[in-house]
């Protein structure tokens, strides 16, 4: 997973582009795109609760890192919020995650398997960046910050 | 009703890939479970593991999973990393506490450090928004858009 704050990032200045050229997307939108682009590193929560230290079942996270996972998490979250367009901005929100995440440098040559269960297949990665490097979040941030300026001129 | 029905759907396909072994066949290589617990088995295959560099010379990493700890030294990588950094291993293992590196990849501690900071802002942000941009009905217990602090 690429850091949090480029994928926050990449979703922000989407969304703000879309508000530009669709006046029906508001503000609440373009946040509901930035939840959205966080979902699947909900996988986190193993920081808290360890699958590896529970003993009496076996599992794992990683469906919250699927296309049917964040879907199903979207699902749930947009039943939480008053907007009947919350899923669709929700759902693409983590579509972008997913996308970014596909570029993902990775020592075995593949990404991992995002369309599980639906398919078991991990598409080949360009492996352009590391989830630690630094230059991602910079470019992500430099053009979220133009179209931020832009859009307060606007 | 589709609350509940997609948490428990959640909730069967964690139990459901918790329980799938690996599959080098679709690029699930023995990992961190499989060395920690039990390397014997994995001997002379390809394995993709990840560790705390804990030796330089040799270059010793320890790969964790559930509490648990297993050094293993690694070969072929020709880069330098420093004790502390992230070493993820792609290779054959050689014996239970050696692999032969073909690709790896280093991550130095600070960009470790640096991506933990980076997102748990990224998490303040998010949440700001979600304060100036929602409110909280109390009576419906839904989030509306453009509340008072819009």
């Amino acid at each position: 997973m690429a850091d949090l704050l480029t994928h926050v990032l990449v979703a922000f200045s989407l969304g703000t582009l879309l508000s530009w050229r669709y006046e029906a997307i508001k503000k609440h939108h373009i946040t509901l795109l930035m939840i959205g682009s966080a979902l699947p590193d909900l996988t986190r929560i193993g920081l808290i609760i360890d699958p590896a230290r529970v003993e009496w079942v076996s599992f794992s996270y990683f469906p919250l890192h699927t296309v049917v996972g964040a879907g199903l998490t979207a699902v749930i979250l947009s039943t939480m919020v008053k907007d009947d367009m919350a899923f669709p901005f929700i759902f693409s929100g983590a579509l972008t995650h997913f996308f970014l995440d596909s570029l993902l440098i990775n020592v075995t040559g593949h990404s991992y398997a995002m369309f599980w269960p639906m398919s078991p297949y991990a598409p080949p990665t360009p492996g352009l960046y590391l989830s630690t490097d630094m230059w991602p979040a910079v470019i992500a941030g430099t053009v979220a910050i133009i179209l931020w300026i832009y859009g307060r001129k606007r | 009703m589709v609350i509940l029905v997609s948490i428990l759907v959640l909730l069967s396909l964690f139990v459901w890939y918790g329980s799938l072994g690996p599959d080098p066949d679709v690029n699930r290589y023995p990992g961190d479970e499989e060395l920690v617990h039990d390397p014997g088995r994995y001997v002379g295959h390809e394995v993709a593991v990840g560790g705390k560099v804990v030796s330089v010379s040799p270059l010793v990493m320890e790969v964790e999973y559930g509490g648990d700890t297993r050094e293993i030294q690694v070969t072929g990588v020709d880069d330098e990393p420093k004790v502390g950094d992230r070493l993820t291993v792609f290779g054959i293992l050689v014996d239970e506490h050696t692999i032969d590196s073909s690709k790896h990849v280093v991550q130095p501690l600070a960009n470790i450090v640096y991506m933990y900071a980076v997102s748990f802002a990224a998490v303040g942000w998010v949440v700001y928004r979600i304060y100036k941009e929602f409110s909280w009905d109390r009576k419906n217990k839904i989030f509306e858009p453009e509340g008072p602090h819009g």
